[in-house]
């Protein structure tokens, strides 16, 4: 029987009845879960080890999911942090970039995380960029070339595959940038499971978005009109987190 | 350290006939080297290069300080080797058929000369001028040096004559001088030489090292044919090469791995690691992956390794390679990522981004083969700045050569009609060079989104000022 003023028929209200009776039941469930609304967010909230304060102080964050620690580290932007489950990038895994077109701010995005990671000592990674990667800009921005390696698009399709494969693998690699129009969900699974190896970060560039990719995290970028003070701007939508069901979609201001 | 009774007992060699009495004097190793000289009279002809170093190699098994003097003669520092082959004789013995078979084999006349006494320039006078003597004690050098006539010495053909000038014929007449007068007159040559010859002063003699080859084949009694069966033989190859390094204490960076098929074609693959490795495994898993890329006709007969560069054995830790794998916590006999990735890419497909300044873009950056970053060590430090800072901004993007954009009226298009939303920022440069560049730079953005880097050229709209476009695309800010 269904009674219209119930708050039970709401179905926040039976997902966490649910939740309340079974406490397993969701990946992301966790005591302090109040609604599965917050699922994500409780993430962004856990306290910041005193201990793991990278180069240039951003905080890196363990999140205490489930048995499965997921360390994250911010994104350098406070509103992305606050979509991303976890409140940062993943340290390590597949994190997939889907945009339909090219230089719409998708490099500036990474940008902080790129800085950081360029002035560990594991490497960073190149692999087919679209075009040459200039270097008096990189450096502009403040990346350390001299810890970059580049393998150009020329490079045959399964040729680049295998690369990102053993770099990921690879301790001696911080962190991979690859570039691919698309790629199956079991080539991503692949991959992703070679970034778990190696602990690696990997960024994957695609036109098109894979359906149930196993990828840690898969963004779609969208243009966006610039603000009103001329500054640019990105739309960022949050496809899929794994482990976590959260989704939302942000519209971001680039640094000049 | 005291010399072994058998090493002082050498004096009553039959063929070594003693001038002191080394028997009842201790203190045969009372200099810091005792030399033992070999002189080989049928090599005193002119022409015969080689064969005195494969007699010298042979002398490795006694000592590995070996110096050739002369094409005709060897110089061996023995003094460290005395107690082990039982002294002078003992040392002599073993090394006489070795160099007995080997003049055989060169077809020479089995026949040299042995002198040994503390003194480099002595033993080899000696042994020169046809005295098997052992001289243990340098105080024993002067009377027995006496009767050797000057024209026997190693000196300068001027200095002899002017010797003899003098009426100095013998040695025993030079040492009845004062050492300072015949320094005066005759110059420092001589006086260095006869200081020399009564061990006073070390010889400055140029050591001899062996020059390294490591070149093994095998032949299998059956052919191979697949990848794997060329990896099973390269294996016992690199085994081997392995025993050879461990030997030497050398590593090695690069080897060539050559395959002979049935038809007798050969087929040379080069194997080259970041860093100087010794393992085995290393090899194995580079040559994987070259094989993987190559392709082989016919089935394989005959596999080689020949590495001829080496390098001295770096300490475990003590190598930046090695320090930076125990960083990252991987395993030791793992090759470098780049490595890796080289051997089955090609060293030409793995680049690092380089940085110039220069206010062309497209010589500004470029990619450079990884292999020729300076430093091996990795750089944790971003490059320093010496004040060149490119003027405006510039994209993360670049086309390697710029592309010609359509207009509609007269407005660039790339994909849609663009806006214009910084600019322009003019770059004028390579005057010098008579290809001269003039350009205005726009930051621009399509209806996609895109923003763009785009120039003007401001010498092209001047020489077709209405046939072709002027606008052209330089990079993407990504």
């Amino acid at each position: 029987m269904i009674f219209p003023d119930s708050p039970l028929n709401k179905p926040e209200d039976k997902v966490q009845q649910l939740l309340a009776e079974t406490p397993g039941l969701w990946r992301g469930n966790h005591p302090h879960n109040t609604s599965v609304t917050h699922v994500g967010r409780q993430y962004s909230s856990r306290s910041v080890s005193p201990g793991l304060v990278d180069l240039f102080g951003a905080p890196e964050r363990h999140s205490e999911l489930d048995s499965h620690s997921v360390s994250t580290q911010s994104t350098g932007f406070s509103a992305l942090d606050q979509l991303l489950p976890g409140g940062g990038w993943p340290t390590s895994g597949l994190v997939e970039i889907v945009s339909r077109h090219k230089a719409i701010g998708e490099l500036q995005l990474l940008m902080p995380l790129l800085r950081m990671r360029s002035h560990q000592p594991q490497s960073l990674l190149w692999i087919t960029p679209p075009y040459q990667l200039h270097g008096p800009a990189l450096a502009q921005s403040g990346i350390n070339i001299r810890n970059s390696f580049v393998i150009p698009a020329q490079t045959r399709c399964n040729n680049a595959l295998w690369s990102i494969e053993k770099a990921l693998q690879s301790t001696e690699c911080g962190m991979v940038l690859a570039w691919q129009n698309w790629l199956g969900g079991r080539v991503i699974r692949r991959l992703q499971m070679a970034a778990s190896e190696g602990k690696t970060l990997g960024v994957l560039f695609h036109q098109r978005p894979t359906p149930h990719s196993p990828a840690t995290l898969q963004l779609e970028l969208s243009a966006a009109p610039d603000s009103d003070d001329g500054h640019r701007q990105i739309g960022i939508r949050l496809l899929r987190a794994k482990g976590s069901h959260r989704q939302g979609e942000i519209r971001l201001r680039l640094p000049g | 350290m005291a010399a072994n009774s058998y090493a002082l007992r050498t004096g009553s060699a039959p063929h070594l006939r003693p001038v002191t009495q080394p028997s009842n004097k201790p203190g045969l190793l009372v200099g810091n080297s005792f030399w033992y000289a070999l002189h080989f009279p049928g090599l005193s002809q002119e022409g015969y290069v080689q064969p005195i170093k494969d007699l010298a190699a042979l002398c490795l098994s006694v000592s590995d300080h070996i110096y050739i003097p002369g094409q005709d003669v060897l110089a061996i520092d023995v003094r460290s080797s005395l107690r082990l082959f039982g002294g002078m004789r003992g040392l002599s013995r073993t090394l006489r058929p070795a160099l007995q078979d080997k003049l055989k084999q060169l077809q020479l006349p089995v026949l040299y000369v042995e002198a040994a006494s503390p003194s480099a320039a002595a033993s080899i006078l000696l042994s020169q001028t046809h005295q098997n003597l052992l001289i243990s004690q340098r105080e024993g050098l002067r009377s027995v040096l006496g009767s050797i006539a000057i024209e026997h010495l190693m000196l300068d053909k001027k200095i002899k004559k002017r010797l003899a000038g003098c009426g100095l014929h013998y040695l025993r007449d030079l040492w009845r001088l004062p050492a300072a007068a015949l320094r005066l007159r005759f110059g420092r040559e001589l006086s260095d030489y006869l200081s020399q010859l009564l061990g006073e002063q070390k010889s400055s003699l140029p050591r001899w090292h062996e020059r390294l080859v490591f070149e093994q084949s095998i032949t299998p009694d059956a052919q191979a044919e697949t990848p794997a069966d060329i990896l099973v033989l390269a294996a016992l190859l690199l085994d081997q090469l392995n025993a050879f390094l461990r030997k030497h204490h050398k590593t090695a960076d690069q080897l060539l791995l050559g395959l002979t098929d049935v038809r007798q074609q050969k087929l040379s693959i080069e194997l080259s690691t970041r860093h100087p490795v010794r393992e085995s495994s290393v090899w194995l898993m580079l040559l994987e992956h070259k094989l993987q890329k190559t392709m082989i006709n016919s089935a394989i007969t005959s596999v080689s390794v020949l590495c001829s560069h080496f390098q001295d054995y770096c300490p475990g830790g003590a190598h930046p390679a090695q320090s930076r794998a125990q960083l990252s916590g991987s395993d030791k006999a793992a090759p470098d990522l780049l490595e890796l990735l080289s051997a089955r890419l090609g060293k030409d497909a793995i680049f690092s981004i380089h940085h110039e300044e220069d206010y062309d873009p497209a010589a500004a950056g470029n990619y450079q083969p990884y292999e020729h970053i300076q430093a091996i060590k990795p750089s944790v430090k971003a490059p320093r700045s010496r004040g060149f800072i490119p003027a405006g901004k510039q994209p993360c993007l670049l086309l390697p050569t710029p592309m010609r954009l359509t207009t509609r009226q007269q407005n660039p298009v790339y994909l849609s009609p663009l806006t214009l939303l910084q600019g322009p920022e003019r770059v004028e440069t390579r005057w010098w060079t008579g290809q001269d560049i003039q350009r205005d730079y726009y930051v621009a953005r399509n209806l996609q989104g895109m923003r763009l880097w785009i120039f003007r050229d401001l010498k092209h709209s001047k020489a077709e000022p209405d046939t072709r476009s002027c606008w052209f695309l330089q990079g993407l800010f990504a």
